[in-house]
């Protein structure tokens, strides 16, 4: 019977007999290791530029928005920005892979377009010659995002990052999350595309309702609603973005299957892993010169427990092997912090 | 990193992609996913590859493909909840522990194999994949999780008292004597 539910476990875990492999498992590792090394430099970016960033955009987006700027004399003229949906959050049609950008709207009675829905357009990536400030010049336009943000959404000039760990797919939508600068205050800016027919995004966290955005189309690309909405939620918590349509059914297909994304967060540096990794090793060649602990007796010198446990000095064998307590949050990093990545390469687009 | 360290990288990975795929794919049950953490362990290895290609490459790739498996189990945002939620524990009337092989009722038990797996906590789960499956003895499964081996026991012990519970395990006593 034992045998039985091996196999059982076995068969459960086995791959697909149709599983066609990887036409060239090493090309993919490759485009890994590139996004990885990409996310490293966008991380140290992020790190270094977001003053810079806010103080760029501060300035460029009242000429943008033809609004004045602070020191440029009399306002240049207005670029007739594409009007965004009242209440709505928007984008353009070139999503680039990571930078999100909420803002808020002015309050002063400097909206010349009437955008008094509390939407503006942010600069970012919307005009070639206002291309944004990175830090690091190989940064181009094309990999700029541009997001409008709901009024709602934002607090004050705040920038949200894209966490790449944390994209979700909700019904046929796309759902992705930004983080702001300060990832400890639990903000998360919630955005994404939506299914077709949904008037609003319901967002869920631990089971609970939050928050609930309605979506929008962006005049650039028709058929597609959006929606973001600012979120409280603590790290690991379970969040559900259901779409509904406008009397409130669940609209959309439900997926649960092939949402990860291309990279994980880590739970280290590759450095410390492989340091770590080594010191095992060589710890486990030093324990085989250990002689094992007697059966039975109590331990009072050092040795190795049947389980490979170094023991040294006064205890037992059992005493080691009698922990239950669940392994240690640091264990496992990055516990209840973000990732401070900033990564994108899967496209902001509607899944099938 | 030199030329030739790059193509034994290279060999190595096309040489062990599938295994190391089939591995992630024991413990979570998904082809994307699996091909996922295949990749990123390798991308892993890669950076660190001079200093490892000589200390069992394979079993440091496995040690992440477990290690990111119950992270992102543990980072519930990735499975992408929709409406639907989580799977639940199947019911003992859907397992049938005892029912017989054969075509379609192979399919049915692995699915219910799979769904009462599903309905285990992360750590249990891949504790009972190593574990059973695998058939690791403990001190490796301790070693791949990170963790005590008495923490390893206590992850599967629990994980086989589940899947009893829901009746995957019928009257089977567990297996090695697990209590």
């Amino acid at each position: 019977m034992t045998d039985r539910f091996t196999s059982r476990l076995v068969d459960a875990g086995r791959l697909p007999d149709d599983y066609p492999g990887d036409p060239d498992p090493f090309d993919r590792v490759m485009t890994g290791v590139r996004r990885r090394r990409r996310r490293d430099r966008l991380r140290a970016a992020a790190a270094a530029g977001v003053a810079a960033a806010l103080v760029a955009t501060a300035f460029a987006a009242p000429e943008y928005l033809g609004l004045p700027h602070r020191d440029a004399g009399p306002a240049v003229a207005p670029r007739t920005p594409t009007p965004a949906p009242p209440g709505a959050i928007s984008g353009n049609a070139s999503f680039g892979p990571w930078w999100v950008r909420a803002s808020a709207c002015p309050k002063d009675g400097s909206d010349p377009a009437g955008r008094a829905a509390e939407v503006m357009w942010p600069p970012i990536g919307v005009d070639p010659s206002r291309v944004w400030a990175w830090p690091q010049p190989q940064f181009t336009l094309s990999d700029v995002r541009c997001l409008v943000a709901h009024a709602g959404t934002s607090r004050g000039d705040v920038a949200y990052y894209e966490d790449p760990a944390l994209p979700l797919t909700f019904a046929d939508g796309t759902a992705f999350t930004g983080y702001r600068p300060t990832p400890d205050e639990g903000e998360f800016l919630m955005y994404g595309i939506a299914p077709p027919d949904a008037a609003k995004a319901e967002i869920r966290v631990d089971g609970v309702v939050v928050a609930v955005a309605d979506t929008a189309r962006a005049p650039e690309a028709a058929g597609v609603s959006y929606f973001a909405v600012a979120v409280i939620a603590p790290a690991g918590a379970s969040v559900v973005v259901q779409g509904l349509d406008a009397n409130g059914a669940p609209v959309g297909r439900a997926r649960t299957e092939g949402v990860l994304p291309g990279t994980f967060p880590g739970w280290g540096d590759p450095e410390e892993e492989a340091k770590m990794w080594a010191e095992e090793q060589q710890a486990a060649k030093d324990r085989a010169k250990v002689p094992p602990c007697p059966q039975g007796e109590f331990v009072t010198d050092g040795c190795v427990t049947p389980e490979g446990n170094f023991v040294s000095g006064s205890g037992s064998a059992a005493d080691i092997d009698a922990a239950t307590d669940p392994v240690a949050p640091e264990s496992f990093g990055y516990f209840g912090k973000r990732s401070q990545g900033v990564e994108g390469d899967y496209a902001f687009g509607r899944l099938s | 990193m030199d030329a030739t360290a790059q193509e034994e990288f290279a060999d190595f990975t096309r040489g062990r992609w599938t295994a190391l795929t089939a591995f992630a794919y024991s413990l979570v049950h998904d082809v994307d996913r699996a091909e996922e953490l295949a990749q990123e362990a390798l991308a892993r290895l890669w950076k660190v590859w001079p200093k490892l290609r000589d200390e069992q490459p394979e079993a440091y790739s496995r040690r992440i493909v477990v290690n990111l498996a119950v992270a992102s189990g543990r980072r519930r945002w990735w499975t992408g909840r929709a409406a639907a939620g989580p799977s639940e524990p199947t019911a003992p009337s859907d397992v049938a522990a005892d029912a017989p092989a054969g075509g379609a009722g192979e399919a049915e038990d692995r699915d219910a194999m799979r769904r009462a797996l599903a309905g285990l906590g992360t750590r249990q789960r891949v504790a009972v994949v190593l574990r059973y499956a695998h058939g690791l003895p403990e001190t490796e499964v301790a070693e791949l999780m990170g963790c005590s081996v008495g923490t390893a026991k206590t992850y599967a012990s629990r994980g086989l008292e589940a899947l009893r519970s829901v009746g995957i395990l019928g009257d089977t006593a567990i297996p090695g004597g697990a209590a």
